[in-house]
């Protein structure tokens, strides 16, 4: 087995038990990452000699006798729009051209103070609004399971080099699925945390009140180990909070009989595919023969969530993106007067899907349509709250698919932008809700458009929790995953295996 | 409902020529058209919800001083500065540069 093959926490063990080196198993992922990076298109920018510089400090350290922290010598790739001192930060936009980051995201620096190896910035949805990564100013990331199709978004790059073998793990930001929609499309597991668990100091804003970060792994014991790193309060984020940090990692294996499951009928009454909803009924057999008791339920406020979502996601969005104005960063477009600067670099900057929720969010904001749009939006917000309260109340999770269908192809259009926003059906909720869900591999499924050649592709399990319960969510997630877990690595081994991607990615500088 | 456009792109600060607020226009009008289920929901006498959703709210931090970054770090990422400041140009009720 090749070191890139492993798992974050076998490779933290064997660097710590001096097995091996935190240097060999970068330079493991920097091979992988040349063999395969140019037809997946997964960073934007490999850090490479800032990862030699961290994996030696790793090893230097345990040289010393010091302790290189849970996350020794573990590759970890970043979502590109979290800020590292010293390097760009394009939130796959235009508009951030020529940025450096005078400083680091509080999420990267505990991990990297636990030894995890920083590999690189990965692609996204400018600024994060999309699906599939294909709204990135610079490339389209494609799906290591089929090259055809979009490992999903916002989050596309980093989950696509986990599910790939080239980052261990990964960091992603999700503010109405960006985490688990890609971990979903990729096969791989990926956590929404509360919001308030995760310092968001240092990741570009989109929607304040929603945005999270997350990570991404192959495994839910990875992801648990990532959370584990960068969880906690930080006084530079009012946001978060103080809760314990648990050793959630440790902490998997929990018998199920007793618990209470609930699957609200409102998602499972989107249109779901056929085999997206057998993978998920199986899951569901699986935890019910485990003990859990698992029941339908009714959350009738989630049937509104996805307008309720694109009503304040955009108006924050576009309060947050007033910044960039060619004033203090990034591209500056002059003109001959402030004004004329202001359009013109926006418009520059900013691509189609950032300018048209930048429109949707300042109409639903704009005198007339404030207490129409905006101000609705947040009342039913409230509704979906109390609605998740309540269930709580009764249930210990509530369970549904994490994406109505397995990845699509990439390019397609249909002309009506409300059809791309439904693959967030299933997720936005969570965000909205402010609780932590999870996204974990249930399986696999065919395409609706793949006739009868096509190939399975895998589709996950979304597990959403009590706020901070994330012990329980992660269990959970955990015994899903032992359901599936002889398909998905004999599956997953071999598509990674067999990976080949032989057409190169077209990159734009 | 006939949204002024042009109107909206000048509060959001974006120069879109005619042909792109036309498109533009299309992609909202069917956005919208999903969102208008908003408006039959019985939302008589609920609070709205903006952000955190801890009880205590967002916490106020204590107003003491700390260093941040500093100015002439700050300067350096912007695209034109001289003395200190940025340099932008003049508005234009002021009569250009």
């Amino acid at each position: 087995m090749e070191l890139w093959e492993l798992g974050a926490w076998d490779i933290a063990h064997k660097v710590r038990a001096k097995e091996v080196s935190a240097q060999e198993v970068l330079e493991s992922h920097l091979a992988r990452i040349s063999e395969i990076e140019p037809g997946l298109c997964a960073f934007l920018e490999v850090l490479e000699a800032e990862a030699r510089i961290a994996a030696s400090r790793v090893d230097a350290k345990i040289a010393g006798g010091e302790d290189p922290g849970i996350l020794a010598g573990v590759p970890c790739a970043i979502k590109d729009n979290m800020n590292i001192k010293g390097t760009a930060c394009t939130c796959g936009s235009k508009m951030l051209d020529g940025y450096i980051s005078p400083y680091t995201a509080t999420a990267i620096k505990r991990m990297s103070r636990e030894g995890a190896v920083v590999t690189g910035k990965t692609n996204l949805d400018e600024f994060a609004m999309g699906s599939s990564t294909e709204s990135s100013a610079y490339m389209v990331t494609r799906n290591p399971w089929d090259p055809d199709r979009v490992p999903g978004g916002s989050s596309g790059g980093s989950a696509a080099a986990v599910a790939a073998g080239l980052s261990t793990v990964a960091l992603g930001s999700d503010t109405g699925g960006s985490i688990r929609q890609p971990a979903s499309f990729t096969g791989i597991v990926g956590l929404k945390p509360t919001y308030g668990r995760v310092s968001r100091y240092g990741l570009v804003a989109f929607a304040s009140s929603l945005d999270q970060i997350g990570p991404f792994g192959r495994d839910v014991r990875d992801v648990a180990l990532l959370l584990e790193a960068i969880s906690g309060l930080d006084t530079a984020d009012s946001t978060s909070v103080e809760r314990p940090v648990v050793p959630w990692s440790k902490r998997l294996e929990r018998p199920l009989k007793g618990l209470r499951a609930g699957v609200p009928k409102e998602l499972l009454g989107l249109s779901v595919d056929d085999g997206v909803r057998d993978a998920f009924y199986r899951a569901l057999s699986h935890l019910a023969d485990m003990g859990a008791v698992i029941e339908e339920t009714s959350l009738p406020a989630l049937r509104y969530a996805l307008d309720a979502y694109y009503v304040i996601a955009p108006a924050e969005a576009s309060s947050n993106l007033s910044r960039f104005d060619g004033v203090r960063y990034g591209l500056s477009t002059r003109g001959k007067a402030l004004d004329d600067m202001y359009h013109a670099t926006r418009a520059q900057g900013f691509g189609p899907e950032v300018r048209r929720r930048i429109m949707l969010g300042t109409f639903a904001l704009s005198a007339g349509y404030y207490d129409a749009y905006y101000l609705r939006a947040a009342k039913t917000r409230t509704l979906i709250r109390r609605d998740f309260d309540e269930a709580f109340k009764v249930y210990d999770v509530l369970l549904s698919p994490a994406t109505p269908t397995v990845a699509f192809r990439a390019g397609e259009e249909s002309g009506d932008p409300m059809t791309k926003y439904l693959a967030d059906a299933m997720t936005v909720s969570a965000n909205l809700a402010g609780i932590p869900a999870l996204s974990v591999p249930c399986g696999f499924a065919r395409p609706s458009d793949a006739g009868l050649t096509g190939r399975d592709l895998p589709c996950g399990l979304q597990i959403m929790g009590k706020p901070f319960d994330e012990e329980t969510v992660l269990a959970i997630g955990y015994a899903v995953e032992a359901s599936v877990r002889e398909e998905m690595e004999e599956k997953s081994g071999r598509m990674r295996r067999n990976l080949l991607l032989s057409k190169e990615c077209e990159r734009v500088d | 409902m006939k949204i002024d456009m042009k109107h909206i792109a000048d509060l959001a600060k974006l120069r879109l020529s005619p042909g792109e607020l036309e498109s533009m226009e299309r992609d909202l009008e069917m956005v919208l058209a999903h969102i208008e289920r908003l408006a039959g929901i019985d939302l008589e006498g609920v609070e709205p919800t903006f952000g955190s959703r801890e009880p205590a709210g967002v916490r106020l931090q204590q107003d003491d001083p700390k260093p941040g970054l500093s100015r002439a770090c700050l300067l350096e990422l912007a695209p034109s500065a001289r003395d200190g400041h940025y340099v932008v140009p003049a508005r234009e009720s002021e009569g250009g540069r």
